[in-house]
């Protein structure tokens, strides 16, 4: 096939110039559709773009990411963390545990992993350094901990993942749940351990704690806790589909905000931009990886590439060990949403063709993808805790480096215990 | 005397952008607001819009390209910047130049595209198959606005680099 190191290659060359992700899809799409079939490019781009983007199941995206921005501009973080913090005071590491619980629960109520990290490090990074705490495992931990923001849903990446691949979005959230507690307490065990051999990384302090602190605490959790109910909650039962869901979030978000009264005009005109922000940059991005993906399939690629890959005789675990390597690598020049679309119309049919499933897959995908947020030079929860601390990117990289390797391990498990993803959305 | 004439052709290219970006940012508001009256139909009085799945699905495909003008000028696309840092000032802005111009040409292609599909669906005068049967050009030639908005703003990007000018707007979130 002569046209695909032509594609790849054409494509490496814009992306490193730094041509915008979105139009470098879209020109190695028209570049390879004019060159190597002769058909009406400019049809078939408008056709293309209109019937992807009008798609009322995509709804869930732009709401979702509404929800967030919302949320953000309220008190949750702060809430967040006066809750959670009397009960972290026993528990080795104590209140870097804050960190991660706090990205979990806020995870649940938010579909991307750079707002999580944004929301939780806002309010954590400035109590725990002035509290004592080790700055690097208060970093690591909050870089390691933002990207379940993908993972647990409701989740940006998921939903494109479901649209993409013809799966369940529901299904995919779903499934994203029990992985997402055990990473999450995967962390809270790393945290523990470094904790209880060096007493310094996480200070004692004096008072609060206490059963009427905690109880307390709790009633502050309140709020988040009915949320990630009912968004959550409707969507297992069958009641809401994931648009439904994410307007009764969005619903909930803005209760909360005129609860706290965080709920001004102001923040109300920058949520909505915020979200219009993110949903433009989604937009260009994924409109570029359906065209391309369009084009591809037109010349055939990913069955040229699938016999590739089928030939070299692969085990199935082998080429899943081959993949991780290649997000990996792919992840440290571009963003986790970037990779996923680009890749998925090639990697897809490779791996249902070894046998896994596409749901399975979806989880694995957003795992292996989510280390890409905290590798340099690239990696999106990287940029935010720079913005929060002013730290350079090389140390913060570093700090985040044991949560990566925990990932990587978490990769490779539900690779081998598959029924960690599958098993919950097979109940329902 | 063509300086100023340029000024003001940025300055209403950014204009137009941030009206684009308030049109998005009512849709996004309007999806939420059909949604709650679907949601409250259905659950309360078991009944329907016939209109929403179809008008959700305009909705959603105008607002991811309405704001992407405005999006550029706050510098919210992603792009790999990695060749970029390591050049100079006057080799990074090259690059700039180089980049935004193919996007440029890119988003024209876009535009021309899409006004042509819009053209072509009234010219044979195509009705969506709900219901509605609205004309479908209609949102067709909403939806190119989008691109077509973008490409004003990649050139006014292109000219202020060629200007020396800063490509991108102080401060990043806000609609000012």
């Amino acid at each position: 096939m002569a046209a695909l190191p032509a594609v790849i290659l054409l494509l490496a060359v814009l992306l490193g110039l730094g041509v915008w992700v979105g139009f470098a899809l879209t020109g190695v799409g028209v570049v390879s559709l004019s060159v190597f079939r002769d058909m009406p490019v400019g049809k078939f781009l408008a056709f293309d773009l209109w019937t992807s983007l009008n798609a009322a199941e995509l709804a869930a995206l732009p709401l979702f990411v509404l929800m967030g921005e919302v949320l953000f501009r309220t008190r949750l973080s702060e809430n967040l963390f006066n809750g959670l913090a009397p009960w972290m005071g026993r528990v080795p590491g104590r209140l870097l545990h804050v960190n991660v619980a706090g990205c979990t629960l806020f995870a649940a109520v938010s579909g991307s992993s750079a707002a999580t990290t944004a929301t939780i490090g806002r309010m954590t990074l400035a109590e725990l350094e002035a509290r004592g705490y080790d700055r690097d495992l208060a970093m690591g931990s909050l870089c390691g901990a933002g990207t379940l923001g993908f993972l647990i849903p409701p989740s940006i990446i998921l939903i494109l993942y479901g649209v993409l691949a013809e799966v369940s979005i529901i299904d995919l959230f779903i499934a994203g749940i029990i992985p997402g507690m055990l990473l999450a307490i995967a962390y809270m065990i790393y945290i523990g351990v470094r904790a209880w051999f060096d007493q310094r990384l996480a200070p004692a302090q004096a008072g609060g704690g206490g059963p009427a602190d905690r109880l307390r605490a709790l009633g502050g959790l309140a709020p988040i806790l009915l949320l990630i109910g009912l968004v959550i909650g409707s969507m297992y039962a069958g009641l809401a589909s994931p648009s439904e869901a994410a307007v009764i979030g969005v619903f909930g978000a803005l209760v909360i905000a005129a609860v706290d009264r965080s709920l001004t005009r102001a923040a109300l005109v920058a949520a909505l931009f915020g979200a219009v922000r993110t949903v433009s940059m989604i937009g260009l991005v994924v409109a570029g990886a359906l065209f391309l993906s369009k084009a591809m399939a037109f010349l055939g690629l990913p069955a040229a590439i699938a016999e590739v890959i089928g030939g070299l005789g692969l085990a199935p675990l082998m080429l899943i060990l081959l993949l991780i390597v290649f997000y990996v690598a792919l992840g440290c020049v571009l963003d986790g949403l970037s990779a996923i679309v680009m890749t998925l119309p090639i990697v897809l049919p490779l791996v249902t063709q070894a046998g896994f499933d596409a749901v399975w897959f979806g989880i694995f995908l957003v795992v292996v993808v989510e280390m890409s947020q905290i590798t340099p030079p690239v990696g999106f929860n990287l940029f935010v805790v720079q913005g929060l601390t002013g730290e350079g990117i090389g140390r913060i990289a570093r700090a985040s480096l044991p949560f990566f390797l925990i990932m990587v391990g978490f990769a490779v498990l539900i690779a081998l215990v598959p029924g960690i993803v599958t098993w919950l959305p097979g109940r329902m | 005397m063509i300086d100023r004439a340029i000024d003001r052709g940025l300055a209403a290219v950014d204009g137009l952008c941030l009206a684009a970006a308030w049109a998005a940012a009512a849709l996004l508001l309007a999806l939420f607001g059909l949604g709650l009256t679907e949601i409250v139909l259905r659950g309360f009085f078991a009944t329907s819009l016939a209109i929403a799945v179809e008008y959700t699905g305009y909705m959603v495909a105008l607002c991811f390209f309405l704001g992407s003008g405005w999006t550029l000028r706050h510098g919210g696309h992603i792009r790999v910047t990695l060749l970029d840092a390591r050049l100079g000032p006057r080799g990074s802005r090259r690059l700039d130049v180089a980049c935004t111009a193919l996007a440029l040409g890119l988003a024209v292609f876009m535009a021309s595209a899409l006004i042509g599909w819009a053209a072509g669906s009234y010219v044979r005068g195509v009705r969506s198959f709900f219901p509605s049967a609205t004309p479908l050009w209609l949102p067709q030639a909403v939806f190119a606005l989008g691109p077509s908005i973008l490409a004003l703003a990649l050139l006014a990007r292109l000219v202020r680099l060629v200007r020396g000018q800063a490509p991108e707007a102080a401060g990043g979130g806000g609609p000012g």
